[in-house]
């Protein structure tokens, strides 16, 4: 009787059915308390409640994991129009520290080239000045207007300047610029380039030349940038030099020749 | 057949028998015990219940016993669901208290063991799917487990026979449990194997102390 039992369940799927809650009340009642005694069909049940959960979770995990991927060929294919877009402006986006740097290249070396041309091409506005040697000593209590004057037009970036010397005449002359009646504070903070060059110059200097010969004429000829001049009194100190010391005057030699000159803005009507 | 075992093992407890008593307990315990499990959903509360029910059921029968002995297992059952409905009851309103006490109801995490087999066995079953020789019969197992499909319907749908039908059922459960065995035989072998290494090493570690006891008392004992 057991087996034909048993034989029944297997064919109507008894176990299965009883697991999925889908026999009836009677054929739940009938079942239970045939499994209740049967070692062979509770182990059938244990078995067979492995089997469904492990196939359901099979199927639940393939269903996950094709959700995830339908949606993500779902979202894929939404965005279609947009992943040209997409290639295009990652690759921009790519090139774009590389035309960066190529630009910056291009301007540097446009605006080297335009002040190459600048400081080449010739001045129609320079100045040129010539100057007379100063005579007697320099009261600093009481300065003295100099005799020449230099107007500056804003826009003028060089001034020449023309240092008539007395004989005897030396070789070579080292040159000095100076500014009177300014605190050299105040000149230390007017431009930077100012800066440079007086720490390229000596102490209290704006400005300083060697090896600077004397012309045919005894001149010695001077450009000067204009951007050292601004307005006030200037000196210029004419030194004659020793040989193979290009940075110091030559103590035994005379004494040096002095330039004043005033500089002032060029009234532009 | 079990109906007369049940009225057999009945009478004789009522009639003071002892050893029935016991073979009803060896006899109905793990079916009991699956029972409660499926209706309580907890296997230690399962255990509790089955305790329960069989002191219930014996003390009947040892009492005033039943009206009709062949009704043993009827009662049993019976027993058992009432139990698991009341447990059930009380779940509830704890669970209420809990839900308004702001406090997390327990919620037993399946211990790592559990959920090594049950990947494993997930792994089984994608295994036999596979091993299956058509997509059909694939399909009639997708509809009934997963689907829930009535057999009858699989049947019209898919033009197959219930002989057809039941045999897919079943050589795919067999399957399953020879998978299942194999596994389990391999985790015996491995625990096994487990157990001689750690025996073995117990005896290596046992024979070097008693080997350095021995060396001891022979160098304290060694006359000068």
């Amino acid at each position: 009787m057991s087996q034909d039992l048993h034989a029944e369940f297997e064919a109507n799927q008894v176990i299965d059915r009883y697991l999925m809650g889908k026999l009836s009340a009677a054929e739940t009642a009938r079942f239970e308390e045939h499994y209740l005694g049967c070692p062979e069909c509770l182990e059938q049940l244990k078995l067979a409640e492995r089997f469904q959960g492990a196939i359901k979770r099979a199927a639940a995990e393939d269903v996950a994991r094709l959700t995830v991927s339908t949606g993500l060929l779902a979202w894929l294919a939404r965005r279609q129009a947009w992943l040209p877009a997409a290639a295009v402006l990652t690759l921009a986006l790519a090139l774009l520290p590389i035309w960066w740097t190529q630009r910056q290249f291009e301007e540097q070396q446009q605006r080297f080239e335009t002040q190459l041309a600048s400081a080449t091409s010739p001045q129609g506005n320079t100045p040129i000045l010539r100057l007379g040697q100063t005579r007697g000593t320099l009261d600093p209590g009481q300065p003295q207007e100099p005799s020449h004057r230099l107007e500056l037009h804003p826009d003028t970036r060089w001034a020449v300047l023309s240092l008539a010397l007395e004989p005897p005449i030396a070789e070579r002359y080292l040159i000095t610029l100076e500014r009177e009646n300014l605190e050299r504070e105040t000149l230390e903070r007017e431009t930077l380039e100012r800066e440079t060059l007086e720490r390229e110059a000596g102490a209290g200097e704006l400005w300083r030349a060697t090896d600077q010969l004397p012309t045919l004429s005894d001149t010695l000829d001077l450009s000067l940038p204009a951007s050292l001049l601004s307005p006030g009194i200037y000196r210029l100190q004419a030194k004659p030099q020793v040989d193979g010391d290009a940075a110091t005057a030559d103590p035994a030699a005379d004494p040096a020749s002095t330039f004043r000159l005033r500089v002032v803005p060029l009234q532009v009507d | 057949m079990e109906a007369d075992i049940a009225t057999t093992l009945a009478q004789r407890i009522a009639d003071g028998d002892d050893h029935a008593e016991n073979e009803l307990v060896d006899r109905y315990r793990d079916g009991l015990r699956y029972l409660l499990r499926r209706l309580t959903g907890s296997p230690e509360l399962a255990e509790d219940l089955t305790q329960e029910t069989l002191r219930i059921v014996l003390e009947r029968l040892r009492g005033r016993g039943l009206e009709d002995p062949a009704g043993l297992l009827s009662f049993l059952r019976a027993t058992a669901r009432n139990l698991a409905s009341a447990e059930r009851r009380r779940a509830h309103h704890r669970y209420t208290e809990e839900l308004e006490a702001h406090v997390d109801p327990h919620d037993p995490q399946p211990s790592p063991a559990a959920e090594l087999f049950r990947a494993e066995e997930t792994a089984f079953v994608r295994k036999l799917i596979a091993e299956l020789p058509t997509a059909r019969d694939r399909e009639i197992l997708y509809r009934f487990y997963v689907a829930e499909d009535d057999k009858a319907h699989i049947c019209t749908a898919l033009d197959l026979s219930e002989t057809h039908f039941n045999r897919v059922l079943h050589r795919a459960r067999q399957r399953f449990k020879e998978l299942v065995l194999s596994f389990q035989k391999r985790q015996n072998l491995s625990r096994a194997q487990r157990t001689a290494i750690l025996l073995l090493l117990g005896l290596v570690w046992a024979g070097l102390i008693a080997s350095a006891g021995l060396a001891n008392k022979v160098l304290v004992e060694r006359p000068l």
